[in-house]
């Protein structure tokens, strides 16, 4: 096996499920099974003293019976402000229960491979903003993991499914419909080089949202009977909710389900067809492919100019989703692999080509591309590199799953992993707050949706008034024209500067880099002078709320 | 407690429906704070186990961010209140200052203007002290005596739309205009631009310019406003006159289903002068009303309500007959449905058993 500082965990923290990777030394990417012996962790937390908890099943399975001390879910509320849960006298923030979650898998790792794992590549949705990527790496830091970068979830899908098709150039479209959210990208592979040109979608958006309309509208009909509403207790609607997911599972392979109300005495078995079914969720199948349109319209693409389409997500299971993208694109999907893990398993591959360049499948690799290299004196017209047939065109869910350790990927003779660059591109705009010329405030984009990272502008701007002795520097994220359209994510402030005219110039400087820092710069043209800072997508806790987080999640007990 | 955390208080009610937080919890108004203030933290731990809940999601998730707000609230229980009561009255205030100033550009403030008013205001949910501050500003404002003399040169003593210059039919939009085109003639200073103002703002609002209409007896047709609550009934020009409808005896009536046939009859009278068209309906399928249109030209009318077995139904136990006019008033009946003996069947009941009664006694007597 590696040595420690090789490991690099890659982990899929969703809203219903998580799931974490590894990459061996054959460039083979696994899944780490948690300490139940499961692929996947369900994402709750039961809370069941002040310095106590349990995650993954045995929680779900308290949710019936103390649902005040049970957190899922706990995703939507990432980067969100003021928003705590109370728990035996203490007060939890969104990025601690995460942590929480985080530490189980960490140390379910670290007890099956027998060493302590600390770096780690966290994924999120592509929707997701500053405030919450920032609050995804708050919970791994109070976890005690070293977050070496935040990474989408398509890119991460792609990546495990991409490695396949290397050599080639593909257009992909991945569809995540997760337990809570929905992201649709679109992405290109030029050879080695992995870029997403397209995304959209909505962070509140998911498989609870099916279960939510089955839930109603079995409510409905009990209280149609008995006027008597199970919603209305917790531990009642927690049960009948966890019997409406069974029963939307259930109705992904059959026609007919049946699900059981015991309230207060009374009983009815209410029958739902998938037909019924789908039809009262067919209005959230519409805004998946309402979604879908939108991000091929600002790829520039038609569903015809894609190779492959992707499904990642336990939701994608849904005949209802699946017909849907098969309409849209025109081919059938395949009913292969595991679209629940592929997010974990693209995770750890981010995590070894950005951090790890002496990974010794990397170097296998290298060190073969060289010796070659010096066999070849002569330059010989090679022959083109055939990309390896695939079925054009197919809806394929991932290309590994399982952790059934297979043939390594690439060329069979050195085995290893192909050099792969990743690229992302930003998902809201960021711009600026200034003055126009009637001297009202107006939000000015210079990075745009979609730029590929990395990615640095310059722009000149002038002074608004006359005399003035310091410049203020709002940068802005999302769109919008007005101030209150958009999120304030960072400010710089260059002071002391000599009085000077109206127009006078100042230049200001972005610069995204891969790791999602953004660094702004303000420049005063005439003297030099400069002031910068990085803004690091904040989550709400301040660096020392972070500390005193990990200090007091360390010290709780989970199990 | 600041204003934002009454401003999250009154979210809140809004989005639960309750009038405020205390009915929210259950509470009285007198409650002590800290029970309060516990009785609101347990029902955010209940909130915590129901935010996923489809139901409940909003109310969980406004309770769990807003916490220490509403708690805060709840701390000085009286100042909270009167915050709740001067938004509600807030509502409604313009409305109640429109009735007024409709009621008494229209003569004064006799005693029964001043019932009409106070009827309106309590309906609305504003409270007396608020009612009277309210009258006494406006009275003042259009320098009426609220001893109920008008004084000589208040502008109740003049018809408004006269004073204007416009027809009793014209629209807002007519009315400022012809407010416009008198105001220029007029110099700066003179008394009578305060007249006009204020005829100009009891006729150009709907609500003030009815409440006028109303408590003027006024002769000419009714006003043409913008039918915006009713909009499929057509608004007849009644050739000289205003009509005014009356219902005649009790508006709560008892149908007995011993009673054949069941039925019973409202009678209608029209106070006004001019023609007095209108509609007569039930709600319920079970009750028949005949005719169901008015006759514009009666003076008095008769309505029969009959009973319809047939359409009856086992849980039903009252009806509402509602006469609506053309000018858009209101007069409702209730008819209570009876089940049981009458009086007249229990009597006829009772008779019959004394029959039976002698009879057997007889029989036994001869033996």
């Amino acid at each position: 096996m590696s040595d420690d500082s090789q490991i690099v965990l890659g982990i899929d923290l969703g809203t219903t499920f998580s799931a974490m990777a590894l990459v061996n030394n054959h460039g083979k990417p696994e899944i780490v099974p948690n300490g139940e012996g499961f692929a996947t962790t369900p994402s709750v937390v039961h809370f069941y003293g002040s310095n106590v908890c349990v995650v993954g099943e045995e929680a779900v399975k308290m949710v019936v019976i103390d649902p005040e001390n049970v957190v899922r879910f706990i995703k939507r509320h990432m980067g969100e402000e003021d928003f705590t849960l109370e728990f035996f006298g203490h007060s939890y923030t969104p990025q601690e229960i995460s942590a929480l979650i985080l530490r189980k898998l960490k140390e379910d790792a670290e007890e099956l491979l027998g060493r302590p794992v600390v770096d780690a590549v966290i994924t999120v949705p592509a929707y997701f903003h500053s405030a919450q990527r920032g609050a995804t790496a708050e919970a791994g830091t109070i976890a005690g993991l070293n977050v070496l970068s935040i990474i989408n979830e398509p890119t991460a899908a792609a990546i495990a499914y991409g490695l396949d098709r290397i050599g080639g150039q593909r257009k992909l479209l991945v569809l995540d419909l997760g337990g809570g959210t929905f992201d649709v990208t679109v992405m290109e592979i030029r050879g080695t080089k992995l870029s997403t040109i397209a995304s959209d979608g909505n962070a509140e958006l998911g498989g609870k949202d099916w279960d939510d309309r089955l839930l109603n509208y079995v409510a409905e009909q009990f209280f149609e009977k008995y006027q008597l509403d199970p919603r209305d207790d917790a531990a009642p609607y927690q049960e009948l909710y966890e019997r409406c997911l069974h029963a939307k599972i259930c109705l992904s392979t059959k026609e007919r389900a049946v699900v059981p109300v015991n309230y207060r005495g009374k009983r009815l078995a209410v029958k739902v067809t998938r037909d019924l079914f789908e039809q009262i969720t067919a209005d959230l199948v519409q805004q998946c492919e309402d979604t879908s349109n939108i991000v091929l319209e600002k790829a520039g693409l038609t569903w015809d100019q894609l190779d492959d389409v992707l499904l990642v997500g336990g939701s994608t299971r849904m005949p209802m989703i699946r017909r849907m993208l098969t309409n849209l694109s025109g081919r059938e999907p395949a009913e292969d692999v595991n679209p629940e893990e592929c997010v974990a398993l693209g995770a750890s591959l981010a995590g070894v080509f950005r951090h790890r360049p002496d990974h010794p499948a990397l170097r296998e690799k290298r060190r073969a591309m060289v010796d070659r290299a010096k066999e070849l004196r002569k330059p010989r017209p090679k022959p083109p590199v055939e990309p390896r047939p695939s079925p054009r065109g197919a809806v394929i869910g991932l290309a590994y799953g399982g952790h059934v350790a297979q043939d390594a990927v690439g060329d069979g003779a050195t085995g290893g992993l192909p050099d792969v660059t990743i690229e992302d591109a930003t998902t809201h705009p960021l711009g600026i707050i200034v003055l126009n010329k009637s001297r009202q405030e107006r939000v000015f984009e210079l990075i745009p949706e979609g730029t590929k990272l990395p990615h640095e502008i310059k722009h000149q701007f002038a002074y608004a008034f006359e005399n003035m002795t310091a410049v203020r520097i709002e940068v802005t994220e999302g769109s919008g024209s007005f101030r209150d359209e958009v999120t304030v994510i960072g400010q710089v402030e260059l002071t002391g500067l000599p009085p000077r005219p109206r127009g006078t110039r100042i230049d200001v400087v972005y610069s995204y880099g891969v790791n999602q820092i953004l660094k702004v710069q303000v420049i005063d043209v005439e003297t030099g002078g400069r002031e910068g800072i990085d803004i690091r997508f904040q989550g709400g806790m301040t660096a020392e709320e972070v500390a005193l987080a990990r200090g007091r999640t360390s010290r709780m007990v989970v199990d | 407690m600041e204003l934002r955390d009454l401003d999250n208080a009154a979210a809140f009610c809004e989005l639960v429906g309750a009038p405020h937080l205390l009915t929210y919890l259950g509470l009285t108004e007198e409650v002590d704070p800290a029970e309060a203030r516990a009785k609101l933290k347990s029902r955010r731990k209940f909130m915590q186990g129901m935010q996923a809940n489809p139901k409940y999601r909003r109310e969980a998730l406004f309770l769990i961010k807003h916490f220490s707000s509403l708690s805060t609230v709840l701390e000085d229980g009286p100042a909270y209140l009167r915050d709740v009561r001067r938004r509600t009255e807030s509502e409604h205030l313009p409305v109640l200052e429109m009735t007024v100033r409709g009621v008494l550009a229209g003569g004064g403030l006799g005693a029964q203007q001043e019932a009409y008013l106070r009827h309106n205001a309590l309906s609305l949910g504003v409270s007396e002290e608020t009612f009277r501050e309210v009258l006494e500003r406006i009275a003042d404002e259009m320098q009426i005596s609220l001893e109920g003399d008008p004084l000589s040169h208040a502008p109740s003593s003049q018809d408004l739309y006269k004073l204007l210059g416009v027809d009793p039919r014209a629209t807002p939009v007519e009315v400022v205009d012809a407010y416009g085109h008198r105001i220029a003639e007029l110099q700066p200073g003179d008394p009578e631009r305060e007249r006009l103002a204020l005829a100009k703002e009891v006729l150009s609002n709907e609500e003030s310019r009815r409440h006028y209409d109303l408590t003027t007896a006024r002769t000419g047709p009714p006003a043409r406003t913008r039918e915006t609550v009713r909009p499929t009934q057509p608004r007849l020009e009644a050739p000289g006159g205003v009509s005014r409808l009356e219902l005649l005896g009790d508006p709560v009536r008892t149908l007995s289903l011993r009673a054949d046939p069941a039925e019973a009859t409202i009678q209608l009278r029209n106070g006004g002068t001019g023609s007095m068209g209108g509609r007569a309906e039930a709600d319920v399928p079970w009750l028949i009303v005949t005719p169901d249109q008015l006759d514009p030209s009666a003076a008095e009318q008769q309505i029969l309500v009959r009973l319809d077995r047939g359409a009856l139904t086992d849980e039903a136990t009252a009806g509402v007959v509602t006469i609506e006019t053309e000018r858009g008033e209101r007069a409702s009946v209730v008819f209570e449905l009876q089940r049981g003996p009458t009086a007249g069947n229990v009597i006829g009941l009772l008779a019959f058993m004394l029959l039976i009664f002698l009879f057997v006694a007889g029989l036994v007597l001869q033996m």
